[in-house]
């Protein structure tokens, strides 16, 4: 009966607003879902469009934060609206946790960047990253490969969704919030918030830093998410390295007129295969684009399972019939070499 | 007799998978997740298809409830596999979508069996992890499954905003329906006029329900402090889903089997790209 | 395993001992409390009273230690549970003391099961399970509602819902209970039902305080009764000296009769009608159900009736009987199983409500859900600005009109959200009269009215009526229904079961044998009569 009353980061009472707006914002992403779908086939494009709306899976985490005031609001409301989403069947199942969450992350590194200034301006900015990254987390699992330019339009677009609805939206209904009564007991200092709903000229140089620094981060990001990452990468490629003055990614289908058939006989200690056609392109003019120096000798082809075999560069630059074939992955035809130079799954090419 | 959609995913049965404790069916969740993910392969993607359809089969749940979903993502699913088809330039060519027009001017767009490859992995993943997720939500009690987080040392009181939020999910599904019809009920428009009453219907929307939400904070503080919530660091529970000899079965198996896949496909092995 | 009894507790300190409190909310220039004095003994029976804003839900949070504990406020005086002074303990052991049962049972429940409901209260007190159990048990039974154990929250009705908050409550064995407005939106019969739980807990020894508007229903089981106004004790004694003494009420608009209103009884519709507004043929409807073992939600059953223009007619029945669920119908918000309804000769149900509104008006029991816009004046203007009647200038002084009668005009400018739930509720009902719509369709719109407001709101009803709109009107005050109505329908379990004049029908309902209803109804007579 003695009082132990324990103290905690997050009262009850901020346990109880994140439940709350987790809830309503889980309960409404349908709804939001289906105004994306309505704005689709009113603009005529099968999908895209909707991004306009991701700002508003947002504007719960922003809100959640701004009532609350407390860092690591962000990351609860985006975490637990992601699995209230996935309880009530989203679609997209376990993805949507995960996006709902990096989404409240996101929003807290923001705004403790911006040292949890409550104004519109950094809502925007921060409601614009987050929203915004929802676009890449799609695209690191589902679209990898696609064009940098379409993702980038729908970074953009999810970016001034964030502003719009995160940020501005998210804002307006703060103070809304907070200067009607309807949440009675106040948080300290929530009552002498600053008024002004578009203080750019009071930004000070700290400030200005801290966008820059995000918006560096930012496109960092998104160009390596672009044209970096490659979560599936191109399978008949191979590197070719070494004492070249050209190293370069060799890539089947970027030579493709420089296909010949020939007709070659595997000879293997174990295997053996009759004469038949193979097509593919000749590992000199391979060699030739990267031009290897005067002073090379040596050209190891070096398989995805560690295994090599080493020819002399002058032979191979003579030979038209040493070729690079489609088989499962790429494969080496050797025509007048033994069997075990015939090598699978080439991934790379080192001169030396 | 109708009866109404419910507001979760969960399907009450008396099944095998619905016995397994949530934590072991989470624990099975990421990690079919991260496998679906980490492995790019058509082989391994139609494995782990074939396990999760297994799932579906030990938990007597018709994969009609999953298919559902899939056709909610159909312009999804076809949006990946255009892009992939597309825009992946590698592989040999099959054939070109648009041919020679002029001498010179084409053929464009070259469909490789690269990009048909790409296409089928990440499709298979989508639908992998959309399938899994949908056996996990099918299968767990989410009020035993916020439960059982206590037993990952998680505190008590945040296992229970989950309960909480979970709790509400059908107040608002029901408050939702109750704006939408009184703006329809004001003479507000909801089928016309899309674009122009674009705004005004997300604020007419989203405003009474967070205010009315809202309104619930304070008496859910009396109502949670009052009987106690935060009493002491720890609390007792009626009843808790336990761990049984299936679950650490199962737990130690798939951590087992994912380990071993994940060291054998992406270290010695690399998983062919083509079927 | 007993409740604690009223022999072991006598001889005891007071169970509570309030000196000087006094309180004001953060922001508020105004004393919520002044010159708090108060000893209440275990076992007592306290009905709290007074009039919206005179402190009563104020002093409900200082008996349960919310106040100072959870409000930015300044709080002078003390406030002793059992000799030990609020401020020195914590909220959560408070909470093992008192319990406070708050209006709203879907602002109490937090888990998804009843069994965790239960159970959520002795889990947190770190209760070891098998003790829970009894408890819980204990606590079911003691208000009948073992029934709903391996319910889901979310799947019972309003009346489950508050049984289950109260036994959630008793499962911590708290000696004292307050009960902040445990009847504001049931029945004359659940009422009783409440009333007699509470009579039998505080027999078993448990001290019940009550804070409620209407005193009536509890007279016969209070052994005190408080008035609070303007946040001061204004009367404290036993319900026999305030029953001798009722000149302490006036002013306080605290109803002990149902009946203290004047108004002289409406004439009956003397003017032959020429054409039936509104027609209502053999309605049926379900809803769907919720879970598999959950009882089937309340629905119509074959209800057939007919509105002529200027009609005030009102629907009463217990909650669940239909009362919303017709009104729905009649906005087209629901479509019938079977049946059809017609408005002026056209079928209602063809029409899209958004068409509909020109001619129907609606509010609902929540005015939460159906406010949308920045500040009140555009709130009254919504509807023509979508309907495009009247024409605007005619719309902005029937605005400002509408906002005078019904006491708005101060708060033009303000967000809808920032006004109270009466005020609230009576800006709905001006956003629906602005542009005349032929049939309103009123849900409960006098909770958390005062007498004042109930009038100013029927009177605008009447002049609705003299214009050719029929009124629809459910609620519970049969008072009112005296007063205002000419027509009287009631619903039982979705039957329409009584379709007369208001006289009549009320004689009516009291023959149904409604003991409850025939409480209410004696009260009445007997104020007609004296």
């Amino acid at each position: 009966m003695n009082s132990s009353d324990p103290s905690y980061y997050f009262s009850t009472r901020n346990l109880a607003t994140i439940a709350v707006l987790s809830a309503l914002g889980g309960v409404l992403s349908t709804f939001v879902g289906y105004l994306g779908l309505l704005l689709n086939s009113a603009i005529g494009t099968p999908f895209g469009a909707g991004q306009f709306l991701s700002g508003l899976h947002v504007f719960w985490i922003i809100l959640a934060t701004g009532i609350t005031r407390k860092p690591g609001a962000a990351t609860a409301t985006g975490f637990l609206k992601g699995f209230v989403e996935f309880f009530t069947g989203s679609t997209h199942g376990l993805v949507i946790v995960f996006v709902s969450l990096i989404q409240g992350i996101i929003v807290d590194i923001g705004l403790s960047a911006f040292r949890h200034r409550d104004s519109l301006p950094v809502y925007s900015i921060v409601g614009g990253f987050a929203a915004a990254s929802n676009v890449l987390v799609f695209q690191l699992l589902f679209f990898s490969g696609t064009p940098g330019l379409f993702i980038m339009l729908l970074v953009i677009l999810a970016f001034c969704s964030g502003i719009i609805f995160a940020g501005y939206f998210g804002h307006a209904t703060t103070s809304l919030v907070i200067t009607s009564n309807i949440l009675r007991s106040l948080p300290n200092g929530a009552t002498s918030r600053s008024k002004s709903l578009s203080p750019w000229k009071r930004l000070g140089p700290y400030k200005l830093s801290a966008i820059v620094f995000l918006i560096t981060i930012a496109f960092g990001t998104s160009l390596y998410a672009v044209f970096v990452w490659r979560p599936v990468i191109d399978p008949l490629s191979c590197e070719v390295v070494g004492q070249v003055s050209q190293p370069y990614r060799f890539s089947y289908i970027a030579f493709t007129e420089h296909e010949i058939t020939i007709e070659a006989e595997l000879i293997g200690s174990v295997t053996y295969v009759p004469p038949q056609n193979y097509t593919g392109i000749p590992l000199s003019v391979i060699l030739a684009e990267a031009q290897p120096l005067t002073f090379a000798e040596t050209l190891q082809v070096l398989s995805s399972d560690g295994f090599s075999a080493p020819f002399s560069i002058d032979e191979v630059l003579d030979d038209s019939e040493i070729i690079l074939i489609v088989d499962n992955g790429l494969r080496l035809v050797a025509k007048n070499y033994h069997g075990s130079y015939w090598v699978q799954k080439v991934v790379s090419l080192v001169i030396t | 007799m109708k009866t109404r959609t419910s507001s979760f995913g969960y399907l009450q049965r008396d099944s095998f998978v619905h016995r397994l404790n949530p934590l072991t069916k989470f624990l099975v969740l990421i990690l079919v997740a991260i496998l679906t993910v980490t492995l790019v392969s058509v082989l391994t993607a139609i494995a782990i298809f074939c396990f999760i359809l297994l799932g579906f089969y030990g938990a007597g749940i018709r994969l009609r409830y999953a298919l559902g979903r899939l056709l909610r993502l159909l312009a999804f699913i076809i949006l990946i596999a255009v892009v992939q088809i597309l825009f992946t330039p590698y592989g040999s060519i099959l054939f070109y979508l648009i041919p020679t027009l002029a001498p010179g001017f084409g053929p464009f767009l070259p469909i490789t069996t690269m990009g048909i490859t790409n296409a089928l992995n990440l499709v298979f993943r989508l639908i992998n992890i959309v399938l899994v997720s949908a056996l996990f939500v099918a299968t767990t009690d989410p009020s035993r499954f916020a439960a059982s987080l206590t037993q990952l040392r998680i505190p008590y009181r945040y296992g229970y905003t989950l309960v909480l939020a979970l709790r509400l999910v059908p107040l608002f599904d029901d408050e939702s329906n109750t704006v939408q019809a009184a703006q329809r009920a004001r003479g507000i428009p909801i089928d016309r006029g899309i674009i122009r009453s674009f705004m005004r219907r997300i604020r007419y929307t989203f405003i009474p329900l967070i205010f009315s939400a809202l309104g619930r904070v304070d008496a859910l503080t009396l109502a949670m402090d009052g009987r106690g919530f935060g009493f002491a660091k720890t609390r007792t529970f009626l009843s808790y889903p336990k761990f049984t000899a299936k679950d650490w079965g199962i737990a130690i198996t798939s951590i087992f089997v994912t380990v071993f896949s994940l060291w054998y496909f992406l270290f010695i092995m690399p998983l062919p790209q083509l079927i | 395993m007993s409740s604690p009894s009223q022999t072991t507790l006598r001889g005891r300190p007071p169970a509570l001992e309030i000196n000087n409190l006094e309180y004001t909310y953060e922001g508020s220039k105004k004393a919520a409390l002044t010159d708090i004095q108060l000893k209440i003994q275990p076992g007592e029976f306290i009905v709290i009273a007074g009039p919206s804003g005179s402190g009563k839900s104020t002093f409900a949070r200082s008996v349960a230690g919310f106040i100072p504990h959870e409000y930015n406020g300044t709080f002078q005086g003390s406030v002793k549970i059992n000799d030990q002074d609020t401020r020195t303990l914590s909220v959560r052991d408070i909470a093992r003391n008192v319990s406070l049962i708050q209006q709203d049972p879907d602002s109490q429940l937090v888990t998804l099961k009843v069994l965790n409901e239960v159970a959520f209260g002795p889990e947190n007190f770190q209760v070891p399970p098998d003790e829970i159990r009894t408890q819980l048990e204990w606590a079911l039974n003691t208000i009948t509602a073992s029934n709903l154990r391996s319910r889901s929250t979310h799947s019972l009705s309003g009346g489950e819902k508050q049984k289950v908050v109260i036994s959630s409550f008793l499962a911590i064995r708290a000696p004292i209970l307050i009960f902040d407005e445990p009847t504001a939106r049931l029945d004359p019969p659940t009422t009783l039902g409440v009333v007699n739980t509470l009579h039998q807990l505080n027999r078993s020894g448990i001290t019940i305080l009550v804070v409620e508007h209407r005193i009536q229903p509890f007279l016969t089981v209070a052994s005190r009764i408080i008035l609070l106004n303007e946040g001061q004790i204004h009367f404290d004694g036993t319900p026999d000296q305030l029953q001798k003494t009722p000149q302490t009420l006036t002013g306080l608009g605290v109803v002990l009769h149902p009946s203290v209103l004047t108004q002289p009884e409406p004439q009956s519709m003397s003017v032959a009608p020429k054409s039936t507004l509104l027609d209502v043929f053999n309605l049926t409807y379900s809803y769907p159900r919720v879970e598999e073992f959950a009882p089937s939600l309340p629905a119509l059953k074959d209800v057939t009736f007919s509105v002529q223009p200027g009609e005030i007619i009102a629907i009463m029945g217990a909650n669940g009987s239909g009362k919303s669920t017709l009104l729905l119908h009649l906005m087209g918000l629901l479509h019938p199983d079977t049946g059809f309804i017609q408005l002026n000769g056209e079928n209602l149900l063809k029409q899209p409500v958004s068409k509909l509104a020109q001619k129907v008006g609606i509010i609902f029991q929540n005015p939460l859900h159906q406010l949308f816009t920045q500040t009140v004046w555009e709130e009254v203007l919504l509807a023509s600005e979508h309907l495009k009647i009247p024409e605007p200038n005619v719309a902005r002084d029937r605005a400002e009109e509408l906002l005078e009668v019904l006491g708005l005009s101060n708060y033009r400018d303000q967000s809808p959200f920032s006004l109270s739930l009466g005020e609230q509720r009576r800006l709905t009902i001006a956003s629906i009269l602005l542009h005349h719509p032929q049939l309103l369709l009123l849900d409960e719109p006098f909770i958390g009215q005062d007498y004042r407001n109930v009038h100013q709101i029927m009177r605008l009803q009447q002049q609705a009526a003299e214009n050719g709109a029929a009124i629809l009107l459910a609620t519970h005050d049969a008072s009112i229904v005296k007063s205002y109505c000419h027509r009287l329908l009631f619903l039982y379990a979705g039957q329409l079961l009584i379709d007369a004049p208001v006289q009549q029908g009320l004689d009516y309902m009291k023959n149904l044998g409604d003991s409850a209803y025939r409480l209410e109804l004696n009260k009445l007579e007997v104020e007609q009569v004296g």
